[in-house]
């Protein structure tokens, strides 16, 4: 009876968790569908190649796309050394176990904030305090705030599954602390660092919410040529202003076509991360 | 130079691994350091490199002199560690090649040519017998190399660092009777110019080899050193009873 009780049990587990994964692909898929369905279509050489012109109508979204590097560029210079840095601090300076879990549950916390927050922050600190106006310089910073995170907690824990003996082994050499964090540590971590960085710029690349009222404008701005009142254009913000105009069967189009753009790099980024994703795991085996 | 260790006592909280350790390590003298598994022969040599106080979390007492001046006080790490070298007892070799494997201490304490660096390579992977096995392909990684090859590499890399007291941790316990006879005679030549403490469980390597054996036992508690003598003494006559009966054993 109770062996009945635990099959049927099983089979309810196994049924639930089947059909909750299937409703989430499901969901997903269908909404990667619909993307590609109404904007590859829109999508041609002109339109990733040119500017845009009558308020989004017409054109293309060259300078859009140009934005979105450019930001994803600056995220990747700030967050590249900032991320190691608070790594190595979670993984070798913070000796006790009270004050490294204070500190991760502090970047969880960071990882949790609303975008928009960071947003309303870099509005009053950069925008307004340092007077900088809108500026390229402002969204790629707050956009490495919120990253930072991520990346850094994916490198400390590729930091803590190298074997002990490794670091040891180059001790007993003579090795200094320095001499050991760039010959073992971070060369053993380098794939959990790429893989974050790839998924965080990804999910940087898609943010509209900080960049709102600091960075980004609709029209007017091309590539920018210093930092004050240096405003780009970028695809997210792009995306919602067209959006709002949806009454226009034109702008709605063209929406579209850069929603296809915008998936496009961010998928690009995340896969990119699959491989070096794959490889921390066969590290962890050592 | 003399290693000279006084009163040397480990422990991990409050629980000690090994106490009131004193011996002292000539100049050109191999010393054994023998007895049972678990008993702290790592331990101790873990400490004399400052691993266990620095790496393991463990609390180090008494005083160790090399050349006369305190390993604790009067040395940096770094110097330290390259003057008193251990191979450990597990052999942990890093990715890349043979030949990186080999050098991986060494430039960080000096610079070499590219002809230096080949000639340091070949001489140590030949002191350390692995070069008639791998000289087709010290550019390949170490990490397919056996178990007993990668306990040489670790041997050659710490010789390559050119250490005054070298720290043995069983350097032979994966190698089969041919290999192991090579690194013994090797360790005689070594000799001329170093100490060596050796651990090992073959005790017909200590006779081999060794000028003086310590046996170390912790049947009562945290790990002391309880005989002491050249090797004739030790083997043929060993006053403690229970160093009889572990060599009556093997
Ligand atoms: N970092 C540590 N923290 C706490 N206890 C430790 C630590 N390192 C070693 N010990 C303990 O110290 C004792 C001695 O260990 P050690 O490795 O020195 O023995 P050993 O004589 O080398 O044994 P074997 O011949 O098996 O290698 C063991 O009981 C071990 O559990
Ligand atoms: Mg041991």
């Amino acid at each position: 009876m109770r062996y009945y009780f635990r099959i049927s049990k099983d089979i309810c587990f196994k049924s639930f968790s089947l059909i909750s994964a299937l409703l989430t692909f499901g969901i997903l898929a269908l909404g990667l569908w619909l993307i590609v369905l109404k904007g590859f279509s829109a999508v041609s050489f002109d339109f990733i190649s040119s500017s845009m012109s009558q308020g989004g109508l017409s054109g293309g979204i060259l300078y859009q796309i140009i934005g979105t590097f450019i930001l994803i560029f600056t995220v990747l210079l700030i967050v590249s050394p900032l991320s190691v840095g608070i790594a190595l601090l979670r993984s070798f300076y913070l000796k006790n176990d009270k004050s490294r879990k204070i500190f991760t549950t502090f970047l969880y916390v960071i990882n949790g904030i609303p975008s928009i927050i960071f947003g309303i922050f870099g509005f009053f600190l950069f925008v307004k305090f340092f007077g900088w106006g809108k500026s390229w310089l402002t969204g790629g910073i707050l956009l490495s705030m919120m990253i930072l995170p991520t990346v850094s907690l994916s490198l400390s824990e590729g930091i803590s599954r190298i074997p002990k003996d490794y670091i040891e082994s180059a001790k007993s050499l003579g090795l200094s602390s320095s001499a050991v964090i760039f010959s073992v540590v971070l060369p053993q971590s380098f794939s959990s660092f790429i893989s974050g960085l790839l998924l965080g710029l990804a999910r940087a690349a898609g943010e509209t919410a900080p960049l709102l009222f600091t960075a980004t404008i609709f029209s007017g701005a091309d590539i920018p040529g210093g930092i004050k009142e240096s405003p780009i254009l970028s695809l997210p913000y792009h995306i919602f202003t067209l959006a709002q105009e949806s009454y226009q069967p034109q702008a709605l189009e063209n929406a579209w076509g850069s929603v296809f753009v915008l998936i496009l790099i961010v998928v690009f980024f995340s896969a990119l991360a699959l491989p070096f994703r794959l490889k921390s795991h066969e590290e962890a085996n050592v | 130079m003399e290693l000279k260790v006084k009163n040397l006592s480990v422990l991990s909280g409050k629980e000690q691994i090994v106490k009131n350790i004193s011996f002292s390590l000539n100049e050109n003298e191999i010393v054994a350091l023998v007895g049972p598994s678990g008993a702290g022969k790592s331990t101790i040599l873990r400490s004399l490199n400052r691993l266990a106080d620095k790496e393991s979390g463990l609390k180090v007492e008494g005083e160790v002199l090399y050349d006369g001046k305190n390993i604790f006080t009067s040395y940096s790490l770094n110097e330290l560690r390259r003057k008193i070298g251990l191979v450990f007892q597990k052999p942990c070799v890093f990715p890349g090649s043979i030949y990186k494997n080999v050098l991986f201490g060494i430039r960080h304490h000096k610079s070499l040519k590219k002809s230096e660096a080949d000639d340091l390579v070949e001489s140590m992977l030949k002191k350390s017998h692995l070069w008639r096995e791998v000289k087709d392909r010290i550019y390949k990684s170490a990490n397919i190399l056996s178990l007993g090859q990668k306990q040489r590499l670790a041997f050659a890399r710490t010789l390559a660092t050119d250490p005054d007291i070298l720290l043995l941790d069983e350097p032979t316990s994966s190698l089969d009777p041919y290999s192991t006879h090579e690194i013994e005679q090797v360790l005689l030549e070594l000799k001329q110019n170093k100490s060596i403490l050796l651990v090992t469980h073959l005790l017909q390597q200590g006779k081999r080899i060794s000028d003086r054996v310590l046996f170390i036992s912790s049947s009562n508690g945290p790990g002391e050193i309880v005989e002491e003598g050249t090797v004739s003494e030790i083997f043929d006559n060993p006053k403690n009873n229970e160093t009889k009966i572990y060599f009556q054993n093997s």
